[in-house]
């Protein structure tokens, strides 16, 4: 019994993590340069960083120009993607620039935005917008492929008309792969504003974390850094619980890795 | 109504010269229009851009340092990726000891180490190679681990009646009906490495794509952003082409209905 | 293929023998019981037939016979030794050919079990291909499973099952996913094989009809769950058995009414639960 429990998946998890913050303590004291933080120096940093409302504002900027690109991104994206999946002169239009530029990181676009659209909002945002757009979009699109044939021709024997069918039919059938395609995007914007951030902003997470950097603070970027994993995670989570409640029904009747 | 595949397949043909034409046509418009010239360069400007740089050999060179680097962190990534993905697959304890540290470092990004990378490894190429190797270490770990976790359950049991021990069950079955999987990580950690690339040489630009891009802010030369995103586009879908191929040729013997 | 060397070891003394004694098997603590106190022999190179309704555990005991599960209690004898892992002594074959490797040809498939033993390779493909002459797959071994229909993959499985001269097969619905003519045609195959090639065979299934053209004996067990066998019949028809034969009809009857008070038996079970 005491076997079983000391080896259970559980306590091996909680020994991992356990021995991972023990060995970057040991590698900081050892290393002991400034800049090799202690997980001690960290949280200290951390909490000191959100005393003064400086994690807080740039987090919340960070936030806000992820919610306002992801949200834009969706709307372009799913319908776009839809019409694509639907209509073919639709997708023989778009498709030369869909197959061409999803292999453009979006990172690429951030001088030339920033040259046209200065150091401002909208070169971030155009950023995660341009990034969301690919991944909504060809995700909807293989979601819309994907509606079992016998369902539409189903609804078809039913009477169904175009607009019905599309409600109705296609509409929820694809709807678990535009959460996925959704949830996807939605961890990569934080990849993407932290990345624009790093090279071009005034504020942000990721401003935080290379102004940290510029003095040389370790303990700063260490806890910005660990702040935007967590966010991650959370928004991730958080993601999941809501659609997964909302959207339930729906997600049972296309099953699309989780 | 039925359609014949020629006629199919000439439609979409004709669908997409004419967008691609419709494209260069409207990017030529604004091109005109632009305030100043210089902040939208048009098509023809861009190729002219590209040809001098080419013939100059620097982009050549950008290229080839961009790969070279890619080519170092991704291999060595992958490597790294397949080992750590096969062991969290096929023990549990090792599943256990490694998935806190996977959960979390997918949602922190090559990106934010970007900095601590340089203070720590310089802004040549070991920090480069490094952010690569990270990005793409956690990626081919995971679809690996969930492959070797999805083989057949019959499979193995065959394998059991035939009297084969645990290595020969691991090298004979296990590993060639995992190879799919690992392909498919591996092509998804190409797509992070270019994006970490691009990034990691814009924050250092010394040379390469991401240099060249960077460069054209300094230049006020906005061509050369267009060049860049083009290149990485081609190069992109290039090797994500290659992935295709080589996926296609493996999974032929489990689908060949499919891939014919 | 050492027919006469198998056809001796099927008959003679314990080989191939079967014992199972008041067997029982759930799958933890505290859950139901699929099979309880079961307790049969089947004798060397007979052709055993388990028949029974869906969710009998018939799948379970032929997993226990096979050694990829232990009972919780009872024992199981095969060939005289207590069975406790799987092993080439008695080998499965699967109802859905997914047991089958992808990504070996079907003449790779069938030496596999040779290649796992350590039999060189020249050896290997001679012994593959005469299985496969066995089954009639001979001309097909360059193709891979993907390529093949139903029926050719589970005489793939077969051949493949043949290669290392088990004493016991264990057959787990094995036609239960063809179609009614793959089906038929594989059967009479079966019986053909087996007369000539003498196994121990326990066969699974829920169809009567392919219960009485195969078997030598029948075991009809219980709806479950805790089920065991209710009857066991011996079926004296001589071979080869016409399906359209009056005793062939008489039979069928017979069983299908202790098959379907079963399972009256079982839903009223079931409702009393729910009530």
């Amino acid at each position: 019994m005491r076997a079983a429990l000391l080896t259970s998946s559980a306590s091996i998890t909680t020994l991992a993590v356990a021995l991972g913050v023990a060995a970057w303590w040991i590698a900081s004291a050892w290393i002991a340069l400034p800049l090799f933080p202690s997980p001690a120096q960290i949280v200290e940093a951390g909490i000191a960083l959100l005393r003064n409302g400086v994690l807080v504002k740039d987090v919340a900027v960070s936030l806000r120009r992820i919610a306002i690109g992801f949200s834009i991104g969706c709307a372009i994206g799913i319908p776009l993607g839809l019409a694509m999946g639907l209509f073919r002169p639709v997708r023989y239009f778009f498709e030369p620039y869909v197959q061409f530029f999803r292999f453009v990181p979006p990172i690429a676009w951030l001088i030339p935005a920033i040259m046209w659209f200065g150091i401002g909002e909208t070169s971030k945002i155009l950023i995660i917008v341009y990034m969301t757009v690919f991944l909504v979009l060809l995700n909807t699109m293989a979601g819309v492929a994907s509606v079992r044939h016998n369902q539409i021709r189903a609804a078809l024997c039913f009477g169904a008309n175009r607009a019905q069918l599309f409600s109705w039919v296609i509409l929820p059938g694809t709807m678990s792969y535009i959460v996925a395609g959704a949830r996807i995007a939605m961890g990569n914007s934080f990849a993407a504003v932290v990345g624009a951030e790093l090279i071009a902003a005034e504020a942000g997470l990721g401003y935080l974390i290379v102004d940290s950097g510029t003095w040389m603070a370790m303990g700063d970027m260490f806890a910005a850094m660990l702040t935007l994993g967590l966010l991650g995670i959370g928004a991730d989570r958080l993601f999941v619980a809501i659609t997964s409640r909302a959207l339930a029904p729906y997600l049972e009747a296309s099953p699309r890795g989780r | 109504m039925t359609r014949s595949a020629p006629a199919a397949f000439s439609r979409a043909v004709f669908g997409y010269v004419a967008s691609v034409a419709i494209l260069f046509v409207l990017w030529e418009y604004f091109s005109r229009q632009a305030v100043v010239a210089m902040l939208f360069p048009s098509p023809q400007s861009t190729w002219h851009v590209a040809v001098k740089l080419w013939e100059e050999g620097r982009l050549a060179t950008d290229i080839a340092l961009s790969l070279r680097r890619i080519a170092i962190g991704f291999a060595l990534g992958s490597a790294a990726g397949i080992l750590l993905g096969v062991l969290m697959g096929s023990f549990r304890s090792a599943r256990a000891f490694f998935d806190p540290y996977l959960q979390f470092f997918r949602f922190l990004p090559a990106l934010a180490w970007i900095p601590a990378a340089m203070l720590w490894l310089g802004t040549g190429e070991a920090s480069k190679i490094a952010l690569l190797i990270y990005t793409t270490v956690f990626v081919v770990a995971l679809n690996t681990m969930i492959g070797v976790a999805s083989v057949g359950r019959n499979q193995v049991r065959a394998a059991q009646c035939f009297g084969a021990t645990r290595w020969q069950i691991f090298r004979m079955v296990t590993i060639p009906s995992t190879v799919g999987h690992m392909l498919t990580g591996m092509r998804l950690a190409m797509g992070n490495c270019f994006s970490t690339i691009v990034a990691a040489e814009l924050l250092a630009p010394k040379a390469g794509l991401g240099y060249l891009i960077f460069s054209s802010r300094t230049w006020m030369q906005t061509e050369f952003a267009f060049v860049g995103i083009a290149v990485l586009g081609v190069l992109g879908f290039i090797i994500d082409r290659v992935f295709h191929l080589t996926t296609t040729r493996v999974y032929a013997r489990y689908l060949p209905t499919a891939y014919r | 293929m050492a027919d006469d060397a198998s056809a001796a070891k099927a008959g003679s003394g314990d080989a191939g023998r079967i014992v199972f004694d008041a067997v029982e098997f759930r799958f933890h603590e505290g859950a139901v019981p699929i099979i309880r106190d079961l307790s049969f022999e089947v004798d060397g190179g007979e052709f055993f037939v388990l028949l029974g309704p869906s969710g009998c555990g018939k799948s379970t005991v032929l997993n226990l016979i096979a050694g990829f599960e232990t009972p919780t209690q009872g024992t199981i004898r095969a060939s005289g030794h207590p069975v406790e892992h799987a092993g080439p002594d008695r080998m499965v074959i699967f109802q859905e050919s997914d047991s089958l490797y992808a990504w070996l040809s079907v003449l790779d498939n069938v030496a596999f079990p040779l290649r796992v033993v350590g039999v060189p390779s020249g050896e290997r493909r001679a012994r593959a291909l005469a299985a496969l002459k066995l089954v009639g797959l001979q001309g097909h071994e360059g193709k891979y499973p993907g390529e093949l229909s139903g029926g050719m993959k589970q005489r793939t499985q077969l051949a493949r099952a043949l290669v290392l001269d088990s004493p016991i097969l264990l057959m787990d619905e094995p036609f239960a996913a063809l179609d009614a003519q793959t089906r038929a045609i594989l059967q009479d195959e079966l019986v053909a094989l087996t007369m000539r090639v003498r196994r121990t065979v326990v066969f699974i299934t829920h169809d009567i009809g392919e219960a009485i053209l195969l078997g030598d004996r029948v075991a009809v067990m219980r709806a479950g769950p805790a089920s065991s066998i209710k009857e066991m019949l011996a079926i004296t028809l001589p071979r080869p058995r016409k399906r359209s034969s009056v005793e062939f009809g008489e039979l069928y009857e017979r069983i299908n009414q202790s098959i379907s008070e079963e399972v009256r038996r079982s839903l009223r079970q079931e409702d009393g639960l729910i009530a």
